[in-house]
Order: structure tokens, then C-alpha cells, then sequence
């Protein structure tokens, strides 16, 4: 459970800093999907039954937090985004940046394909798909520029708290 | 690699499916009915919006800071003796002009309400949709202001966007450039009608215009006030780029919006239909001197 809470702040933590702070510093709305990279993280980091619903969750935050006017799509997206991410994790490693900004560009883009999809099945608007077009590969591009940097402090505290709280939870046993 | 738990593909596989479609699940149920998720958009707009507010201020501070850290290194070029003076003197006048623009930004907005007696709250921006591809702002004002779903922004210049949610401080404005905005237009020159259709960033198109009607670059485009949102008369933005005729039924006019979407930093709503009157009236007034000065 407080895993749980502590990725559920996490995201929120995210989304502020991507809409109050970044949005307003980076030029051209080129802004980094810091939840995306929450949810490769997960991937990666948190490899449990629990995983695809923490995933669901983050997904579900997005749409709620922005003005989105489905609630789903986000949240379908990155349930599929963890499931393909944590079926190549064994396999890839995550401790080059390289390597970790090419899994963050091809999830943004699969993210951004399913998430739009599900919207245009719902909402269907003629400019969605150019507007999708032209962003897509800017955001993709700053999210795997940044998630090196952003994996490297989520390391230290998500990671970090949950083997304290496996540690505690195995000595208390 | 740290792989905290034990893997189990079946049932991780056997949860992203179920998750998947629980997902599918909840945007068609929203789709229905939107209301579900303008209620989370509420809640999540009640926890977030002081956080915002408060990251807002701390930015501001920031630039300040920054503006006056800037001016105090040109000053510490040019002398070094008045440096100390200068400095103190920098800061205030920075800080002035900060609140100089302000004045005016708000002194424009009010006027417009003053002029056209129309009811309605100037708003700060605190936010912006987190994603690159939706199209909106959070503002510090909400239904204990006044702020209702449905209501009409603008800024001096023209047309921000309208309200789609609103909670007790806040409301999220969905802008004119996104994609899912369409608002019914007229190009004031001609009166042709059709519908603007946001492109994202800082282009619009204009959707069924005849290719029979004559249209240049240049043409002002305002709202017809037929989708019952926008009053009469705003203006929306100019015509920017028309693709050459190509035996199409429709043109393709591209619009760039009055507005400079990245550079607002306040609003006004306006809450009132006894103000949306007022701005119609004013601009059918409007429109009997323009033909007057055709005569």
C-alpha cells in the first residue's frame, strides 16, 4: 500500500512539474512525459503482479489530471507500455543511457499511437492525428533525453524505499 | 539490474489484458457521459490546485530573482563604484515593471469589461495541460468566483478558449488551438461562415468555407456567436495561408490566432449572459457604422 501512495505521489509530482514548471521554462511545448518515464521505471524496477496496476494507476492520474475529456486511454496505454517494457527488461541494460533513452523513445511513441487510437474511437476530430504527428517525436525526443537523469533519482528514492520497506518488513517477520 | 519481486508471466500477462480492457471500458463509459470525468477532474483539481498556486508564486519569485540577478551583473560592468546603488535601484525597477505589465494586462481586461458592460472575473494562469498535445491552462479562479462550465475566456487581443470544468479555485480552459476545440466563425470581411478548428501549438484551420467564397490572406476571422459559447464579434485571428483552389468543395484556410497562447498570463471570463448581450450589441453597432462608412 504505500508503495502504492508513494508512486501515486510520484506521478502527481510529474504532472505538476511537467504543467507548472516545465511548460512555462522549455521552449517550442517541448516538455518531457515524466509520467511515461515513471511507468518504463516500473518496468524495470518493479517486476510484480502488482506492477500492470500501479501502471494502470499512473496511466489513470494523466487522465484525470489533464483536461482530457476521456478517462481511460492514458491508463490503457500505460498498462501496455509496462507489459512491453517489462517483457524485455531481462534483456536489456538499463544502466547505459543509451540504452534507457532508446526503451523511453520507442515507449513515448507506442504511448502516444495507443493512447491516441483509443481517443479517436471516441472523440474523433480531424486535426488529432496531425497534432499528434507534430508533437509526438518532440516529446519523445525530450523524454529520453531526460529519463537517464530522472531514472537516476527515482533510483535513489522509490528503489531505495521500497528495499527499506522489504528489509523492515522481512525483520519484523 | 535490481528486480525486486518474482516474475510470473502468466498472471502479469493474464492483469494487463483485464487492465487493458478496464481501461477501453472507462473511456467509452466516459465518452457517455462525460460528467464522470469532469467530477476527477474536480477532485484532482481541488489536491492539486494549492500546489499549483504555490509553484506559480515560487516561479514568479524565481524570475524576479533571476531578472534582478541579471541587471545587477550589467551594473557591476559598467561601475563599479555605483554598483552598490545601482543594484538596490535595479531590483525596484525590475519589480516595477513586473507589476507595470501587470497593471496594464488587467487594465486592458477591465477595460474591456468597464466598456462593454460586460460581467465577468480576471483570472491568473497556475498551469498548463501536462501533455504536448492537449491544449489547455488551469486558471485561479473557480465556481466560488463565478466560473461555470461552459463560459467563454478572452484576453485583450481575442479569443482564449472556454471553461470544459470547473472546481471550487480553479477551472481548466480548453484553448482554441486544441484539437477538440470547434468554434462556428465568420470571416468579417465577406461574412462567410465556417468552423475553427484548433491545429495545436499556435495554428488554427477554417473548416467548410466554400471554395466559391472569396477569401484572402489577411481576412479577420471573429465568432458568430451561434454555438452558444463564444459571444458575437470576437476576434479569433487572421488568415494566414489559403492552399491554391483545387476543384474542392471546401478551402483550406490555415488561421493564425489572435492570441499568443504561450505568452498569457491572465484572463477574463466572462460569467454573465446579460454580458454576452452587451458584447453582441455592441458589435451589431459596430457593424451598422462600418456599412454607414461603406455608403
Amino acid at each position: 500500500m504505500e508503495g502504492f501512495i508513494l508512486y501515486l505521489l510520484a506521478g502527481l509530482a510529474g504532472l505538476i512539474i511537467q504543467g507548472s514548471v516545465l511548460k512555462v521554462i522549455l521552449p517550442f511545448n517541448a516538455v518531457p512525459n515524466l509520467v511515461l518515464i515513471l511507468v518504463v521505471f516500473l518496468a524495470f524496477y518493479r517486476n510484480r503482479l502488482d506492477g500492470p496496476f500501479f501502471a494502470f494507476m499512473l496511466g489513470l492520474e494523466y487522465d484525470l489530471f489533464g483536461s482530457h475529456l476521456l478517462l481511460g486511454p492514458n491508463a490503457s496505454a500505460a498498462v501496455v507500455v509496462y507489459f512491453v517494457v517489462t517483457s524485455f527488461s531481462k534483456r536489456l541494460f538499463v544502466e547505459s543511457s543509451f540504452t534507457l533513452a532508446m526503451v523511453v523513445l520507442v515507449a513515448s511513441f507506442l504511448n502516444h499511437a495507443i493512447a491516441s487510437v483509443i481517443t479517436s474511437q471516441f472523440i474523433p476530430t480531424e486535426s488529432l492525428w496531425s497534432v499528434l504527428l507534430r508533437y509526438s517525436p518532440f516529446e519523445a525526443i525530450v523524454s529520453a533525453i531526460v529519463a537517464p537523469l530522472v531514472f537516476k533519482y527515482l533510483k535513489k528514492f522509490l528503489v531505495r524505499a521500497d528495499q527499506g520497506r522489504t528489509h523492515d518488513q522481512a525483520w519484523s517477520k | 539490474m535490481t528486480q525486486l519481486g518474482v516474475h510470473n508471466p502468466a498472471k502479469v500477462i493474464g492483469y494487463s489484458v483485464l487492465l487493458f480492457f478496464l481501461g477501453l471500458l472507462l473511456s467509452s463509459y466516459s465518452a457517455r457521459n462525460p460528467e464522470t470525468a469532469q467530477f476527477g477532474n474536480r477532485i484532482v483539481s481541488e489536491v492539486v490546485t494549492p500546489v499549483q498556486s504555490l509553484v506559480d508564486v515560487i516561479d514568479r519569485t524565481i524570475s524576479e530573482v533571476f531578472a534582478d540577478y541579471f541587471w545587477l551583473v550589467d551594473v557591476k560592468r559598467a561601475n563599479i563604484e555605483l554598483r552598490a546603488r545601482l543594484s538596490a535601484l535595479e531590483a525596484e525597477n525590475s519589480r516595477l515593471l513586473e507589476y507595470e505589465g501587470e497593471n496594464e494586462r488587467l487594465r486592458v481586461l477591465m477595460q474591456l469589461a468597464n466598456e462593454s458592460k460586460v460581467e465577468g472575473v480576471a483570472a491568473n494562469i497556475i498551469g498548463y495541460d501536462p501533455s504536448n498535445w492537449v491544449q489547455s491552462i488551469t486558471i485561479d479562479k473557480g465556481f466560488e468566483d463565478g466560473v461555470n462550465r461552459g463560459m467563454s475566456v478572452i484576453e485583450g487581443k481575442g479569443v482564449v478558449g472556454h471553461v470544459i470544468s470547473s472546481s471550487r479555485k480553479s477551472a481548466r480552459v480548453l484553448l482554441v488551438s486544441d484539437h477538440a476545440s470547434a468554434i462556428d466563425s465568420i470571416i468579417q470581411r465577406t461574412r462567410s461562415r465556417g468552423i475553427l478548428e484548433g491545429l495545436g501549438g499556435r495554428l488554427a484551420r477554417l473548416n467548410y468555407v466554400l471554395e466559391k467564397e472569396d477569401v484572402e490572406i489577411g481576412d479577420r476571422i471573429i465568432t458568430s456567436g451561434l454555438d452558444g459559447i463564444y459571444p458575437k464579434g470576437l476576434f479569433l485571428g487572421i488568415v494566414s495561408d489559403i492552399d491554391p483552389p483545387a476543384r474542392r468543395l471546401f478551402h483550406r484556410i490555415e488561421i493564425q490566432p489572435a492570441v499568443e497562447f504561450l505568452k498569457l498570463e491572465n484572463v477574463f471570463v466572462i460569467t454573465s449572459k446579460a454580458g454576452i448581450k452587451a458584447l453582441e450589441d455592441e458589435v451589431s453597432v459596430e457593424r451598422v457604422v462600418e456599412k454607414e462608412k461603406g455608403k
